[in-house]
């Protein structure tokens, strides 16, 4: 008995509860390996059955001031860039988050920004929604 | 305790019949659903499992119902039940996929549950050469095709 010959829905509940970074150090193992660690059904699965690991937000600086925005899935070697809807502001700041639905997370990010100047204080924020791309 | 006494044969693919309580036989879902739909028959043949396996899934059935009518402390109950579990599952890899299989197909979701786990457990800090070569997998790729993936998930492989 070898785990070839277990069926594939079983090799999936294995795999599903594998953590993320080491199922992406396998898919070299084989071809129906990787198909199904990319298979969409397979990720959300696994979404929901393997630990999870801490996610790690790195800024570089505090604040930034970027001329746009580009957010990276390391697992699934996806990026998107957002358009921004007005011109960021310098020295804006951005947090990653997310809402469980149903089916998947809704991924938003919030964009903040303050003046600079104590007098007048102006706040400025914005919501932007990764599955609706606005 | 109203549990009924009745004796249930299960026989493996060999045709050695393993009698156990009806409350053991229960546990297995596929034989629960037997019951239920009127099956008044005292043995049920297991035909796709051998004795071997059969035997280690009753022991495991047995164990969990036999905790699981234990009243009060139950949080020693619990700590033992899983001491239990983590002994049953330390087997060799071709037992543990027989133990797997037959989870699957008699639908003993716990057994199942854990032996999906401790396989998970087994894969997690290995490297695609070190899957191929214990769990039997043959390489499709050609080096060229290899390189390409590994290229895409470089990242993973960095320490």
């Amino acid at each position: 008995m070898m785990i070839s010959d277990l069926p594939h829905h079983l090799l999936e509940e294995i795999l599903s509860r594998v953590p993320a970074t080491t199922l992406k150090r396998l898919q070299p193992t084989c071809k129906q390996w990787n198909a199904l660690l990319k298979d969409q059904i397979f990720t959300e699965k696994h979404n929901r059955k393997a630990p999870k690991q801490p996610l790690l937000l790195m800024l570089k600086e505090f604040r930034v001031c970027p001329v746009s925005l580009v957010v990276w899935n390391p697992f699934l070697g996806e990026t998107k860039w957002i358009q921004a809807s007005s011109h960021y502001k310098k020295k804006s700041s951005f947090a990653l988050g997310y809402k469980n639905n149903k089916s998947c997370r809704d991924y938003k990010i919030l964009r903040y920004w303050q003046s600079c100047k104590s007098e007048d204080q102006v706040v400025e924020f914005e919501i932007y929604e990764l599955s609706s791309d606005s | 305790m109203s549990e009924s006494n009745k004796k249930i044969s299960l026989i493996s693919s060999e045709g050695e019949a393993f009698e156990v309580s009806e409350a053991v036989a229960r546990e297995f879902e596929i034989v629960a659903h037997m019951l239920e739909d009127g099956c008044s028959g005292s043995s049920i043949p297991i035909t796709t499992v051998d004795s071997n396996i059969l035997g280690k899934v009753i022991e495991y059935c047995t164990k969990h119902v036999e905790v699981g009518n234990v009243e009060g402390n139950s949080e020693k109950a619990e700590k033992d039940l899983e001491e239990f579990d983590k002994r049953f599952i330390a087997v060799e890899m071709n037992t543990l996929f027989s133990l797997i299989l037959a989870a699957n197909y008699l639908n003993v979701k716990g057994l199942l549950n854990i032996g999906c786990q401790k396989v998970a457990d087994t894969i997690k800090d290995m490297k695609p050469e070190e899957v191929r070569s214990i769990f039997n997998i043959e390489n499709d790729y050609t080096p060229a095709e290899e390189e390409v993936v590994r290229k895409e998930n470089e990242w993973a492989f960095q320490p």
